[in-house]
């Protein structure tokens, strides 16, 4: 067995893990000291440092089990994350897409009777229909 | 015993009961799981970390170093959010476990002497 066996074991745990440095210092230190916890423990009950540290070892699980129980933690969460861009994306897409027909249809400045001759026309057709009828309508009014 | 394959599922569960009785370490809650059953779950210590950090990610718990008894520790406490879990999760294992009952009370009438 190893001088630091619970320093060997979190150095094999840090070499495994796959996180960020910040993260990797987190669980490196929780492990540590609920090793060290379990070997004080251990020697308040009576028994030798060697077997206290062996023990607290073989009960926490080998260092790869518990690497590869933080390392999935981080796939789940990259998915996560990749999904929730995803959805993001889409719904900005969405939004800015309706938005913008939304603008066209109810502003007249993005469709200018100028810019379109039927429409113009159409207009002028309109107005003249109007002019011509209300000033049906006065003459009517005005015989009776 | 129970083994840590039986136990999945069930993990995240338990951590947060533990926690419902207040703000605990890593360390602390090994050692309540293994007291409040008895010593039945045989489940590596090393299992409890990556489901703490991942109810923490799920905003069920938070966590914090503190200085316990000489010693800094991250301290891990219920959020609003995991009390609320709390309740959900014994509510449904409760139901669970109703329904394992009355599929296994006839075979267990005739096998228990």
């Amino acid at each position: 067995m190893s001088i630091d066996p619970i320093g060997t074991y979190v150095r094999d745990l840090r070499c495994s893990l796959r996180v960020g440095a910040a993260r990797r210092w987190r669980i490196s230190r929780e492990v540590r000291l609920h090793l060290e916890s379990s070997v004080e423990d251990a020697l308040a009950r009576g028994e030798t440092r060697e077997r206290a540290e062996r023990e607290a070892i073989a009960r926490f699980g080998s260092a790869e089990e518990t690497a590869t129980g933080f390392n999935r933690l981080r796939l789940r969460r990259r998915v996560y994350l990749r999904r929730a861009a995803i959805v993001a994306v889409t719904a900005s897409a969405t939004i800015a897409g309706g938005s913008a027909t939304v603008w066209a249809l109810v502003s007249p400045s993005t469709t200018p009777a100028a810019a379109h001759p039927m429409t113009a026309a159409s207009h002028r057709h309109v107005a003249s229909h109007a002019a011509s009828s209300h000033h049906a309508s006065r003459s009517r009014s005005g015989t009776r | 015993m129970a083994s840590a394959p039986e136990l999945q599922g069930h993990l995240d569960g338990l951590l947060l009961a533990v926690l419902h009785g207040g703000p605990r370490h890593g360390y602390a809650i090994a050692e309540e799981l293994r007291r409040r059953s008895g010593g039945e779950f045989d489940l590596p210590e090393g299992t409890i970390y990556p489901a703490l950090h991942r109810l923490e990610q799920a905003s069920l718990l938070t966590s914090r170093w503190e200085v316990v008894q000489g010693r800094r520790r991250r301290v891990y406490a219920l959020s609003r959010l995991g009390s609320e879990a709390v309740g959900e999760r014994v509510a449904s294992w409760r139901a669970f476990s109703r329904a394992i009952d009355a599929v296994l009370a006839p075979v267990a009438a005739e096998t228990v002497p």
